[in-house]
């Protein structure tokens, strides 16, 4: 047995597709990419290769050409034409020769003259200099834009927004504050059906898992005409009830997680509903419509 | 990522309203194009409609409209059809669920006599003789 890519289901080894997304698997086309990168190498070294051999055989035939006519020319001609001849024939070559070689010293001096102009386009240079100033602002600027991004939710929803406040309760929520929770088995999991010891100050950070068990839901009246002031709500509750926390003063609640099916009346009155920013968008707005419902102030939470 | 159905259930009852179940659990749903299910079948058994059709049992053109989506066809037909393709219990009822009839239950007769064909790769007329010598209702 091996487990489906798509939906991570058992299927048999030799499946051609998953019998429960339906997906079929090719296992064929996970090969392809690696050819296409190994086609990259040979064009690349022909492309390298290809000019310089061609320079060389350029050389070596043109010094082959000089020698053959050297070799024609004494052959055919008499002793006395031939110091001319072969003087005719080398100085032509010699020219030649020295000719492509003056004219890549021509060309090299012309590249060394180019280059004061390439490095006057040094113009460039005073330009990257002027580029990092056009840049320095944009950066400057960006920063602005991320602050401006980040502050309209706190000018919409909140004016300020203290966080050591936060990390400071938090803390104190963890350490301090017991209190014993009233709680029902849903299968493997476990659903808070109320408080049997409240805390002192009315802080609760409930905990995520109690006995091993996962923490999922917090059901109707469960904290309603408790002395709940402070509520952090962990990341394995999924489900706030209706009137759970009702007749209740509470003031803040701090979700840790994305509690999806909170009911439209878990909470009654006005508080403030933070909520973590490890929370994905979409439950962001689903917070913030909640936080419109009841009338209540909605901000976000580094916790 | 697959979603064990008890933990579906579960949310589902926890869930204020369907609209949002819905939408969290849309991807596990079970999409029911039963052609598309038993062509893929085919495909990866290399075998031939015509061939399964025959050892289904079925008549030639009811055989081809129900590959090609045109009917839908009643549950012991399609069993027919997973006892003509030698489907194995498994695949079986992925093809039940995905016609939206229940699945073999080996607590009633009828459905442990099919079960126990599909185990034992029985052909159709094998399981027929099967159920008719326990009073029961043939397939096909």
């Amino acid at each position: 047995m091996r487990k489906c890519p798509f939906c991570k289901a058992e299927i048999e080894d030799n499946a051609r597709f998953c019998l429960y997304c339906m997906k079929t698997l090719n296992e064929k086309e996970v090969i392809p990419p690696p050819q296409k990168k190994k086609q990259w190498w040979p064009l690349a070294v022909v492309g390298v290769l290809l000019p310089v051999l061609f320079v060389f055989l350029v050389l070596i035939l043109g010094r082959e050409d000089v020698q053959h006519e050297e070799s024609f020319s004494g052959t055919h001609t008499t002793g006395a034409e031939t110091p001319n001849s072969t003087g005719e024939s080398t100085e032509p070559s010699q020219g030649e020769e020295s000719k492509p070689t003056e004219g890549t010293d021509t060309q090299e001096t012309q590249q060394n003259a180019t280059q004061p102009p390439e490095t006057t386009p040094g113009n460039i240079v005073p330009e990257p200099s002027t580029q990092p100033t056009t840049t320095t602002p944009q950066e400057t600027t960006q920063p602005e834009e991320t602050t401006e991004e980040t502050t309209p939710p706190e000018s919409i929803t909140t004016p300020e927004m203290s966080i050591t406040e936060v990390a400071y309760t938090y803390r104190a929520a963890r350490t301090g504050d017991d209190f014993n929770a009233q709680y029902q088995n849903a299968g493997n999991d476990i659903v808070i059906t109320g408080i049997s010891q409240p805390s002192a100050e009315g802080v609760y950070d409930i905990p995520s898992y109690i006995d091993g068990k996962k923490v999922i839901a917090i059901v109707a009246n469960a904290f309603s005409g408790s002395n709940a002031k402070i509520v952090y709500v962990p990341a394995t509750v999924k489900t706030i009830w209706n009137y759970a926390f009702a007749e209740c003063s509470l003031t803040d609640i701090y979700f840790r997680g994305n509690a999806i099916y909170t009911e439209s009346k878990a909470f009654s009155g006005a508080l403030t509903i933070h909520c973590s920013a490890s929370c994905s968008d979409r439950n962001f707005r689903y917070y913030k419509n909640c936080a419109a419902n009841y009338g209540a102030i909605w901000e976000e939470w580094n916790g | 990522m697959q979603k064990d159905t008890s933990e579906i259930v579960k949310e589902l009852g926890l869930c204020p309203d369907f609209q949002t179940f819905y939408k969290e659990n849309k991807d596990y749903m079970v999409s029911g194009n039963l052609s598309a299910l038993l062509t893929k079948l085919l495909e990866s058994k290399d075998l031939k409609k015509s061939q399964v059709i025959k050892s289904a049992e079925l008549s030639e053109v009811y055989g081809y409209q129900i590959f090609s989506g045109v009917r839908v066809p009643e549950r012991k037909k399609l069993l027919c059809l997973a006892v003509g393709m030698g489907l194995n219990i498994e695949e079986t009822q992925q093809l039940l669920k995905c016609a939206g009839y229940s699945q073999l239950y080996v607590k009633l007769p009828f459905d442990s006599i099919v079960l126990y064909g599909v185990c034992k790769e029985f052909s159709v007329v094998q399981i027929n003789e099967l159920l008719y010598e326990y009073g029961l209702e043939t397939l096909g």
